[in-house]
């Protein structure tokens, strides 16, 4: 049976992963985190990232420091082989340093440290084989997948099937991932933006319409003033929309505009929303278009 | 304090079937929903307490759409991992969200002693932990 990959993206590193592993941990920031996913039995694939110099100069000694660690906590039991550099594809190599390496104790895993010179982090992909064989032509198609930065200055956010890009500016402040509710709170300085979506929309809507929606969305927030709603048959990718805009009161005194849009994607059974303050309706919208429904 | 409880392994949770406790009194709701009667947990001192005061001996709990069509499918023959595809698939849920509320609910439904699980004889006897 063909293998079918989906995009994973996390704090702007990014990669393809088979479509049932999905995220179960993560925490830290954009310069230094983690990140884990599962395949619903099983922790499959591990992520962490910090900037270079930190602990380690280089993939070599951040290698070196990794085996240490894992040898202290696995002990005899666990042997190492390190995977030669024609393992990941060439183009590939041609762009990161990278280290390969596999392990093996009660579990098996191939893990690849590498090394970005854009974000200057050095990273530590694992993935992780619970039943003790690797699979060497997976972990091969996942590390090749992967990208730490991008050249257009976006970054790609991919989870729960929740997919979506933003300007590269943006950090993430808070994420709320609550079954049926995905939240992201994304910050700039003052700017912000969120990018959210609502499972079973027609639980929530059971009461209200769309066109009342945003109102209710923007209590949450606590800070909307005065709100305009924009109803005249919006449509995003042909599904009913509704623009919003509101004065936001933040910091005291200080007032901002904010920028929405609110979605259904009826065949999904699920609401959108992507809002900004500061932010140009364009602006809004291009990231809008970013986010993957049916 | 002398006996380890011993624990199930995640595999052998998502491959128990939960099933709603007999002594729980179901009523089918005009609204779609289920009302659970159950008798109140507590120990003798609790009952003597609960007695004097005239506490009544049983609460109810009523569920919402989403919980009873969870609660219609526990048959005592669908598994947890059943489940969690049924409400996946039913609410448009990615199977991560749908395990985690799912168990939530579970969770919530069994510390009130509505819901009992079914474990095969042979799980739990390895005593092993996944990561």
């Amino acid at each position: 049976m063909a293998l079918t990959l989906a995009r994973f993206g996390w704090q702007g590193i990014e990669f393809s992963v088979p479509s049932d592993w999905e995220l179960n941990a993560y925490r830290g920031v954009y310069p230094d985190g983690f990140a884990s996913l599962d395949d619903g039995l099983h922790t499959r694939l591990r992520v962490r990232w910090e900037p270079e110099k930190r602990r380690a100069a280089d993939v070599r000694a951040a290698r070196e420091l990794y085996i240490r660690a894992l040898q202290k906590r696995l002990g005899r039991k666990m042997s190492l082989e390190s995977i030669g550099p024609e393992f990941l594809p060439k183009r590939f190599r041609d762009r990161h340093d990278a280290l390969v390496f596999s392990w093996q104790a009660r579990q098996a895993a191939i893990g690849m440290i590498w090394r970005c010179p854009e974000r200057r982090l050095l990273g530590l992909v694992e993935v992780l084989f619970p039943g003790g064989d690797v699979d060497r032509t997976l972990s091969r198609r996942i590390f090749s997948t992967l990208a730490d930065h991008r050249e257009d200055g976006r970054q790609l956010w991919a989870a729960y099937g929740f997919q979506f890009e933003i300007p590269g500016r943006f950090r993430l402040q808070h994420a709320e991932l609550v079954p049926g509710r995905l939240r992201f709170h994304f910050q700039t300085g003052r700017d912000w933006l969120r990018v959210e979506r609502w499972s079973a929309a027609s639980q929530w809507m059971k009461e209200t319409s769309l066109d009342i929606m945003p109102e209710e969305w923007l209590k949450t927030l606590r800070t909307a003033l005065s709100v305009t709603l924009e109803k005249a048959g919006h449509t995003l990718r042909a599904h009913a929309a509704v623009r919003f805009t509101c004065e936001t009161r933040e910091y005291l005194l200080r007032k901002s505009h904010l920028n929405g849009l609110m979605w259904i994607c009826a065949a999904e059974d699920r609401m959108y929303v992507a809002a900004a303050n500061n932010a140009s309706e364009k602006e809004v919208e291009a990231v809008a278009r970013t986010m993957v429904c049916a | 304090m002398f006996f380890r409880r011993k624990r199930l392994s995640r595999s052998d949770m998502l491959a128990s079937a939960p099933c709603v406790n007999p002594a729980v009194r179901l009523t089918e709701l005009d609204t779609g929903g289920i009302r659970m009667v159950y008798e109140k947990a507590g120990g003798l001192p609790i009952r003597v307490l609960r007695h004097l005061f005239a506490i009544p001996r049983t609460a109810e709990l009523v569920l919402d759409g989403i919980g009873s069509r969870i609660v219609r499918q526990m048959d005592g023959k669908r598994t947890v991992q059943d489940l969690i595809r049924f409400v996946s698939g039913e609410y448009n849920l990615s199977r991560k969200e749908a395990e985690v509320a799912l168990l939530a609910y579970l969770d919530r439904l069994g510390r009130r002693n509505l819901v009992g699980f079914t474990v095969a004889a042979n799980m739990g006897e390895t005593g092993r932990y996944d990561e």
